[in-house]
């Protein structure tokens, strides 16, 4: 097991105010962490501080600790899907290659080995035949396909995924966690949700994000734990059949 | 027509106008595109009208006032990049803000200027026929340099454009890329006032684009397409002023929204003949 980010005693947000308060996880590079947590919680925070989007207040976060400092540690990003100007004019295909930007020197333009790399994506998402359209011509579906693409085509050592099952029909939201479990086994994974019920068969460990942040060994996670942490969201805990308990909100 | 084109090889000012316009289209149609596909749109238009604050204050210094202008406009372009990005202000609000108090500057220090000031008019509404040969070596080295950073950082702004964010965990030189280009925003504004007025300077950067996305949906295709039209709206709005004895500023826009006008019709036609062969397959 590899360490691949160590955040130690992080205070962080935008501004002057701190969302995210003593902030302590390390992620190696076999984890499958589901996030979860209410609303204005920090949880994307946590992510944009992950890839160094936002600096700490206070405390420290170090990427690939125990290597050299010329090793840089790759990580792919999938944004909030409300983030993203669908109307803006760009093609599916630029849109997946520029996962691998950070590569080019100025002025080369992709190779073959990067395109067809792109196209293997596309296929693999099932998608294919949209490489031309621009990405205002997709469902929220398709779109979110793309950008998982660009997320995964370098090869990331880490994927941080901000909701990917927003807009995403059910059919491939079964079909999205097969992949990042496969995915699981060559980069470690992050992963926001809302709806922690049908992922939590396939994340490792849970982190709970209100302010701070709660991280529990296991995916199974009961009510009295999630109120330990101050962390109110619906839940499931799994024995023979699954079910959904609903967690209750803070009334504070 | 045969009219204008007799008169054009006869006289200078209107081959120079011929030439002003084919660096407008280049600059508005490349400096353009990046404005409409990053919805900065009303960030030009407070760029373009605080600019006359830096005619104003050029007036009553005695100095050129598109250097006046340029500065001004150059600087409030940084200036509002700057505070934005830090998250300082609201910026509809604070361009709304500047826009006005830009003009107030400007119609105050003309007010001070003793005397009579000639050509305001020609700032406000533009009056391409008036653009003097270094005007034109102004344009075309402003036009040299915005097509050559396009070219070579052609993938940066797009995709700085599409998603900031992930171009900055990419690794791109978000904050440099963007600095640049506001600030060529800023010039490509100086430069066409000449041509169009800084009042209606802003459609010759989103008229062109807006025809052009009509046919075409990636940026670097309405970039082309956008060069084309601008050039093909400037000429035939020169000749309909020339011909109607019209202002050539106003001609010129009331010629891009006709051709808007007309790329509308033909997509609708399009699309209904598209739908019509497709239904009897």
């Amino acid at each position: 097991m590899k360490k691949l980010v160590e955040i130690k005693d992080v205070y962080a947000g935008y501004g002057g105010g701190a969302v995210l308060k003593n902030v302590n996880l390390d992620i190696y590079d076999n984890d499958f962490i589901g996030v979860i947590g209410p609303n204005g919680g920090g949880k994307t925070t946590l992510i944009k501080l992950l890839l160094g989007i936002i600096k700490p207040h206070q405390g420290k976060i170090q990427w690939l600790p125990e290597t050299s400092e010329h090793e840089k540690l790759n990580i792919g990003y999938l944004p909030q899907f409300q983030s993203i100007d669908k109307q803006f004019p760009i093609s599916v295909l630029e849109v997946v290659l520029s996962g691998v930007m950070n590569r080019k020197k100025i002025l080369s333009g992709y190779t073959r080995q990067e395109k067809d790399k792109a196209r293997k994506m596309l296929s693999r998402m099932g998608i294919t035949h949209l490489e031309r359209n621009t990405i205002g011509e997709l469902s929220g579906g398709e779109l979110q396909r793309v950008l998982l693409c660009r997320a995964i085509i370098s090869n990331p050592q880490m994927l941080l995924l901000d909701e990917p099952n927003t807009f995403v029909d059910n059919q491939f939201e079964g079909e999205l966690y097969e992949l990042l479990k496969e995915l699981n086994e060559q980069m470690a994974i992050l992963l926001i949700t809302h709806d922690l019920g049908t992922i939590t068969p396939y994340v490792k460990t849970i982190a709970c994000v209100n302010r701070e942040v709660h991280y529990h060994k296991s995916n199974v996670i009961t009510e009295k734990q999630l109120s330990a942490y101050n962390c109110p969201i619906q839940l499931i805990t799994h024995g023979e059949v699954p079910h959904t308990v609903l967690g209750k909100h803070n009334k504070s | 027509m045969g009219n204008f084109i007799t008169e054009l090889l006869n006289y200078n000012f209107l081959i120079n106008a011929l030439w002003a316009s084919l660096f407008a289209s280049i600059i508005c149609g490349i400096v353009g595109t990046y404005i409409v596909s990053n919805r900065l749109v009303f960030l030009s238009g407070g760029i373009t009208h605080s600019s006359f604050g830096g005619i104003g204050i050029a007036y009553y210094m005695g100095a050129n006032p598109l250097l006046g202008a340029a500065i001004f406009s150059v600087l409030s372009a940084l200036g509002i990049e700057y505070f934005s990005a830090r998250g300082r202000l609201r910026q509809d609000s604070a361009i709304g803000i500047w826009w006005s108090f830009g003009m107030a500057i400007g119609i105050i220090f003309i007010y001070l200027t003793p005397g009579y000031t000639p050509n305001l008019m020609t700032y406000l509404f533009g009056s391409i026929l008036t653009v003097s040969r270094i005007e034109i070596w102004f344009m075309a080295i402003l036009a040299f340099i915005v097509v050559m950073f396009f070219i070579i950082f052609f993938r940066n702004i797009l995709y700085i454009s599409f998603d900031e964010e992930y171009a900055h965990t990419n690794g791109l030189p978000v904050n440099l890329i963007k600095y640049v280009l506001i600030g060529l925003v800023g010039l490509a504004i100086v430069i066409n006032i000449k041509v169009v007025g800084i009042i209606l300077l802003i459609s010759l950067l989103t008229i062109p684009q807006s025809i052009a996305n009509l046919f075409t949906k990636t940026f670097k295709n309405i970039i082309f397409w956008s060069i084309g039209i601008g050039f093909a709206g400037i000429l035939s709005g020169l000749i309909f002023s020339y011909q109607m004895d019209i202002p050539s500023g106003a001609s010129i826009i009331f010629t891009l929204v006709l051709f808007f006008l007309i790329g509308k019709l033909v997509q609708l036609l399009k699309h209904k003949i598209y739908y019509l062969v497709n239904k009897n397959k």
